[in-house]
């Protein structure tokens, strides 16, 4: 059988280089595939990445605006602004004489400040996976040498 | 000799293949060598960006959650030299918007962009309204540049104008309460020579809350080096901003003790006011007023208001002779010892010998027969000097020193002062210091000392440790703060009796301290003032301590005016600044008349 191949490549050439023709397409079309791999995998990347200094950018944005917004409320309502404010509409302080006291059940005067937010930081990790950050080699030597190498 | 034509493709190729084989070997050479680590690691600062981020500093609230101290954006405005390609328009628009100095401004942005200077900095601190003018001119700008009308001239530009937003320490409130909450300011200081902004910002709290919690409401700076190659983005860790702060204080009763206090201080002439506020159940201070004060937001004027060692907040942080109101420390230590009774008889012939010394009335007259409210009611000084005689040195200075005398309270404020009390284990100290001691002179302390020893009495004898932090919050959490016991100096039925004593001795001298529908406790003082020649003729600090209502005190007022010109007595000048206090305080407080409140919680 061996032989009948060998023979057949003699007599007809073209086999042969039909052959190599072929090893070489496959060859290209495997790098091609990888670049195109890497080279989709690294402009996701670089979108996410662009897309986090972004996020980054308009976050701090929002903090510093939100700071801003909060001491420019501070501001309007201040002791002064608003004593200033109840004399240009024409409120006058009350004394004591003027008062009636009555105890409402329930109701414990004041309450104390409570400030404390809501939300929770989140860690990195949980929002940014590896697969954004790391090349295909990272992935490679993360999924198969390191694992590799600890046993 | 001919060679077959293979035998040269077969040269050619050898030849070729060794080529390869050496540009390879170069190659891994190159990768390996000494070399390439070095390169490997200048490329490495060139693809980073080093940068200092500093979380906001944390906020300050009083105790019902108004904002004191926040932060706001201001911008620095700054060229990037390469970038800049009309000088004269950033400094014609700079001049008209910020009213920078037009020459100036062309100078610097005139300047050839180098490796040493491609940035530079132009002013800083510009409002956000200030700021939007800028970003909104720069924008026309950049229309007008893609419009074809322009095709033909070189429209005006900005170019390389860049403001960098920043938060800057706010006070809304101004002045109030200043002397408790310090200030902040910012340093530009060249920390970082490997950052590509040689500037880096670094603040520091000054005086009060913003120095004593700076730690906390800093929080935690962080290095990190930002990457310029976007397959290397990651994120910026989330850096917690710096812890706020809930005080104890409550903004309108803080505001109010400032507008009483300020009022006093003008109608009497002194050089200065302190008014305290506590809460002697917890310790809470619920003001803190003195005068003068300083605006936080210009705190650089702070060396025009505050000169010749004039400490930012009185409070804590100057010692005083107290005078009289000390006397209540005395009674109330011999009266908790057993060695008199507010009905123990005392002949007063107006002289009292100790040590050599004589010791006199603030009159110089002799008032008789009298018993220990009379004393107090007259603040008789040859009495209360009888009194430490009778408790005797040990006792007396044991008892001092429970109340705290002679050591800080610990309150939550930075730069809390003390004055050694001289004691009979010291060698400076004479037998006449007992009594000068009994009633106030000879011995200092801070207004918050006194008054924190002083809460004993309204607190059944025990004294809560004075604070300034109510809560915390830190991490999404908010942690409160538990009032803690610093001393209990007296029994709880010395602190009443003595209490009753006090309020008799007003209501029987008919003071001007009373509170009309409230029965309050106090105590008058006048100090004369000690310099390097010995007392000063004329010139007193004028105090009083009270407490109320007597039945269940919620609120301890002490009053310390500073060189009252318009008299020189407690009991003229310092009386009617507790009532007006007191008159305020009952209406903010919600604490209703002594009959109604009766009513009330039957």
């Amino acid at each position: 059988m061996k032989k009948g191949w060998s023979q057949a490549y003699k007599i007809v050439p073209w086999r042969g280089q039909l052959q190599w023709l072929g090893i070489m397409t496959v060859a290209l079309v495997a790098v091609s595939l990888v670049a195109w791999v890497y080279l989709s995998v690294s402009s996701k990347a670089s979108i996410a990445g662009r897309e986090l200094q972004f996020y980054q950018n308009k976050k701090s944005n929002a903090i510093e605006s939100i700071a801003q917004l909060e001491t420019d409320l501070a501001l309007v309502t201040s002791s002064t602004e608003m004593s200033l404010r109840a004399k240009k509409l024409g409120f006058k302080q009350v004394g004591p004489s003027r008062f009636t006291y009555m105890v409402i059940p329930g109701y414990g005067g004041k309450p104390a400040a409570e400030l404390a937010p809501y939300t929770l930081t989140r860690t990195q990790n949980e929002v940014i996976t590896p697969g954004f950050t790391q090349s295909i080699w990272d992935w490679m030597y993360g999924s198969f040498v390191q694992p590799a190498s600890e046993y | 000799m001919k060679v077959p034509h293979y035998q040269r493709y077969l040269i050619i190729g050898i030849l070729l293949s060794l080529i390869g084989v050496m540009v390879f070997a170069q190659m891994v050479h190159i990768q390996t060598s000494v070399h390439a680590k070095a390169v490997t690691e200048y490329g490495e600062t060139w693809a980073y960006v080093p940068q200092t981020i500093f979380p906001e500093r944390g906020k300050i609230y009083d105790r019902q959650g108004s904002l004191l101290v926040g932060n706001q954006l201001l911008y620095e405005i700054g060229v990037n030299l390469v970038d800049v390609t009309d000088p004269e328009t950033i400094a014609r628009a700079l001049e008209s918007i910020l009213g920078l100095d037009y020459s100036t401004t062309l100078e610097q942005v005139s300047i050839i962009s180098s490796a040493s200077s491609s940035y530079i900095i132009l002013t800083d601190f510009v409002s956000s309204s200030k700021a939007g003018e800028i970003k909104q001119l720069m924008e026309t700008y950049g229309r007008m540049a893609k419009d074809p009308k322009y095709a033909n001239q070189l429209p005006p530009s900005l170019d390389g104008i860049i403001l960098t937003a920043h938060l800057q320490r706010s006070y809304p409130e101004g002045s109030l309460a200043s002397n408790i909450l310090g200030f902040y300011t910012l340093k530009t200081s060249d920390i970082s020579k490997t950052a590509d902004r040689h500037e880096i910002r670094v603040g520091y709290g000054f005086y009060g809350v913003e120095q004593n919690y700076n730690d906390l409401l800093a929080g935690t700076p962080m290095d990190v080096r930002i990457p310029l190659d976007p397959n290397h983005v990651d994120e910026i860790p989330d850096l917690p901003p710096g812890s706020d702060l809930i005080l104890t204080i409550d903004r309108e009763v803080q505001s109010s003790m400032e507008r009483v206090i300020d009022k006093h201080v003008k109608s009497s002439g002194a050089e200065s006011g302190t008014l305290i506020v506590l809460d002697p159940k917890t310790g809470e201070v619920l003001a803190m007023a003195t005068s003068p004060r300083l605006d936080p937001n210009r705190y650089w004027e702070i060396e025009n208001l505050f000169k010749n060692r004039v400490f930012y907040n009185r409070a804590v942080s100057t010692t005083y002779e107290p005078g009289s109101v000390f006397k209540v420390i005395t009674m109330a230590s011999a009266m908790d010892a057993g060695v008199i009774t507010p009905e123990t008889p005392f002949l007063d012939t107006g002289a009292f010998e100790i040590g050599g010394y004589v010791i006199r009335n603030w009159d110089g007259n002799a008032w008789g027969e009298q018993n220990m409210i009379g004393c107090m009611q007259h603040s008789l000084n040859v009495c209360l000097s009888w009194v430490a005689k009778q408790l005797g040195p040990k006792s007396f200075y044991e008892y001092l020193n429970r109340f705290g005398i002679g050591h800080v309270t610990g309150i939550d404020l930075a730069n809390e002062a003390t004055y050694p009390l001289r004691t009979p284990d010291d060698g400076v100290w004479y037998d006449v210091d007992l009594a000068t001691h009994s009633f106030g002179q000879g011995l200092a302390v801070t207004p918050i000392q006194l008054a924190s020893a002083i809460s004993a009495i309204a607190n059944d004898g025990t004294i809560m440790a004075p604070h300034i932090l109510k809560s915390m919050v830190s991490n999404g959490r908010q942690y409160n703060t538990t009032p803690q016991v610093l001393a209990n100096p007296i029994k709880p039925e010395t602190a009443r009796t003595l209490t009753d004593m006090l309020a008799t001795s007003l209501e029987e001298e008919s003071s001007d301290a009373l509170v009309e529908g409230y029965r309050v406790a106090g105590k008058t003082g006048t100090a004369e003032i000690p310099t390097e020649y010995g007392y000063s003729l004329g010139v007193t600090n004028a105090s009083f301590v009270g407490w109320g209502p007597v039945d269940d005190p919620r609120f301890l007022v002490y009053v310390w005016l500073e060189k009252p010109k318009s008299s020189i007595w407690g009991s003229i000048v310092a009386s009617p600044v507790f009532r007006d206090a007191v008159q305020e305080l009952v209406v903010l407080m919600n604490i209703p008349p002594d009959n109604l409140r009766a009513k009330l919680e039957q």
